[in-house]
């Protein structure tokens, strides 16, 4: 027999059941399905309700009392199991429909939760949207928002430390997903990125700090990095740079025509730009390659030089 | 036609928990449609509902899934045990109110749309706790809307396009596919008239762009991986000290492991020489090129010029 087989009927018997039923009355109603000897027909049990837990079938366990005292009882309660009605419209069905199509989160899902809800209208065309949004996501974000929703700590490991952390909200940003919240380890708050952590996250403790009133991450979070102060003083918050004028327009686009400082008549630009984080600002710079040139703080423009000059193998 | 793959038990359970009261819904319905709705070959649709019409809590005929499959067609009976799916899971949920909030902050979306009164029923289902705690952060740039309805009337639009690696705008034909979102950049894919292939445009480098009233209607492939669509492609080889990894967090990897003193060694795909002298450059004595042979030289050699650049001024 296939184990799918034994899970389907041992689930339809679990619906099905009007109380909690043993292990050996199960074994009896499915006779014939379950190996012969009773500790391999119990692993092979355990295994089946391993694959139906795992799907998210919510399988009740008591220990019974009475003529079975000490035995435990299963079953699967059908309100528990189905499929609540949202009752949405038509439009709205069609509403998520597009939205599951436009935003690829690089996992099924959506999709299987969108076969759920659109149950009765159900349409087999995925939709031609002309909009996407690629926002990959895995199995460690649905924990850490069911954390958030719980007020739940988490524990994971982040650059070789194990970390605790009460998660506050969760922030997708230029397609990364980060996680903030109370870090118990360093007591204070902690911005962590969801991809880079290593490994599982689990979910663990209620939590004891109080969050913050109508938290948002959006707020904690300066929108270019190079305006995120890191551990290099240049002596200043803006830097003077000169961008070739093959290169004008992006940086044009990038930070409008407020920025530019001069124009010279070779078309090339001087411009303002943040460098409060100086890694990230150098990181954008030498994205121009010999197309652009940090002329101002001076402290910084050695900086890059240095830099260079390591880079060339001259040091 | 035949699909030979073990499929895990997980994933075919999961299938047929939702399958049988979606063909309940409909009684009858053509195994094509079927499969084609759940992403299944016809031949994976059969096995599993043969498999599913003879369970039940016992063998008796009268206790089985009452369905079966009549050469194109399937046929559902009594309804007996699955009336509804199954609950949605958590990270089903999550998915479907994280592609609702975000498709909501969309450029062209009512916020007051039928997106929001369906998360509103969610929310009153599930809890409103759950569909909330997080926020996805979509800045279109202006001008995306009007480039995303042009793809939408499958516009042939002329464009100026400026590529970094020669630093040179050109006159493009496209006709266009779509715009997306990925990482930090909008992106318009479409099929270079000119170049007579697919290419995909970084919507900051398009100077800028007219439709220039045709249409296309040749079908829209699905999007395929980064560098697919590339002429000429390297794979190359670094070796990187691992705490500068982040540099290339945006781009995709080959393959990443680490190896002794802290160093990690990474393939990646390359497509102009131009692109890995930004990369070298920005890694700077932080990463050094293992193979090809003949690039090895190429990141001290720009550090040079740029280097140069710095001495004359």
């Amino acid at each position: 027999m296939h184990q799918l087989e034994r899970v389907t009927n041992l689930l339809t018997l679990l619906l099905s059941a009007r109380r909690h039923i043993t292990f050996e009355e199960i074994r009896h109603e499915l006779r014939g399905q379950y190996p012969d000897g009773k500790e391999a027909a119990r692993a092979a049990f355990e295994r089946d309700k391993a694959v139906l837990r795992d799907e998210g079938v919510p399988i009740d366990q008591v220990t019974l009392s009475g003529q079975q005292a000490g035995q435990t009882g299963y079953r699967v309660l059908r309100s528990a199991y189905e499929m609540e009605d949202f009752g949405l419209t038509p439009e709205e069905t069609a509403a998520l429909r597009v939205a599951v199509g436009t935003i690829r989160l690089g996992t099924n899902w959506a999709r299987e939760a969108l076969w759920k809800v659109d149950l009765a209208l159900g349409s087999n065309e995925s939709e031609s949207t002309s909009i996407a949004v690629e926002l990959p996501i895995d199995e460690r974000l649905p924990l850490i928002h069911r954390a958030i929703a719980e007020r739940r700590c988490v524990t994971f490991t982040y650059r070789s430390l194990q970390r605790r952390l009460e998660p506050w909200g969760m922030l997708a940003r230029d397609g990364w997903w980060y996680v903030i919240g109370h870090d118990l380890g360093h007591g204070e708050r902690r911005t962590y990125r969801v991809d880079r952590i290593d490994g599982s996250v689990k979910v663990a403790d209620p939590a004891t700090a109080p969050m913050p009133v109508d938290f948002d991450p959006r707020s904690v979070f300066p929108s270019d990095p190079k305006l995120l102060p890191d551990a290099i003083d240049v002596g200043a918050e803006d830097a003077l740079v000169r961008v070739d004028a093959s290169d004008a327009s992006v940086v044009l686009y990038q930070y409008g025509e407020e920025a530019v400082v001069k124009r010279h008549g070779d078309g090339s630009i001087d411009v303002r730009v943040p460098c409060s984080n100086v890694q990230a600002f150098v990181n954008w710079l030498l994205g121009f390659v010999e197309r652009a040139e940090v002329l101002e703080p001076e402290p910084l423009r050695q900086l890059v030089i240095d830099w260079l000059a390591e880079a060339s193998g001259a040091s | 036609m035949k699909r030979q793959a073990n499929r895990p038990i997980n994933v075919r359970l999961r299938r047929l928990l939702v399958m049988l009261p979606w063909l309940q819904e409909r009684g009858t319905v053509s195994t094509h449609e079927m499969a084609a709705h759940f992403g299944v070959t016809v031949d994976e649709l059969v096995a599993d509902l043969t498999l599913a019409s003879l369970c039940g809590v016992s063998q008796d005929p009268r206790d089985l899934i009452d369905l079966y499959v009549d050469g194109d067609e399937i046929h559902f009976g009594l309804p007996k045990y699955f009336d509804r799916p199954l609950r949605l899971t958590a990270p089903e949920a999550f998915s479907l109110v994280v592609s609702a909030a975000a498709a909501r902050s969309l450029p062209g979306s009512d916020p007051d749309g039928a997106l929001s009164s369906a998360i509103d029923k969610i929310a009153r289902v599930i809890g409103a706790e759950n569909v909330s705690g997080f926020d996805v952060e979509l800045e279109a740039p202006d001008g995306i809307d009007e480039l995303r309805d042009a793809a939408r009337r499958r516009a042939v639009i002329e464009m100026e396009y400026w590529s970094p690696e020669t630093a040179i705008t050109s006159a493009r034909t496209v006709s266009l596919f779509e715009v997306f979102v990925e990482g930090a950049h909008w992106y318009v894919r479409g099929f270079d008239l000119g170049r007579d292939a697919e290419r995909t445009f970084r919507f900051d480098r398009i100077e800028s762009w007219t439709d220039s009233g045709r249409a296309d209607s040749r079908p829209i492939s699905p999007r395929r991986a980064w560098f697919e669509d590339a002429d000429d492609v390297q794979d190359v080889s670094l070796l990187i000290d691992a705490g500068w990894l982040w540099v290339l967090d945006q781009y995709p990897l080959i393959e990443s492991a680490p190896i002794d003193d802290g160093q990690v060694r990474v393939r990646l795909v390359v497509t102009s020489e131009r692109w890995l002298e930004r990369l070298m450059v920005r890694l700077g004595p932080h990463a050094a090129i293992e193979s090809p042979d003949y690039l090895r030289g190429l990141g001290a050699d720009a550090a040079r010029r740029v280097l140069a650049r710095y001495e004359r001024t």
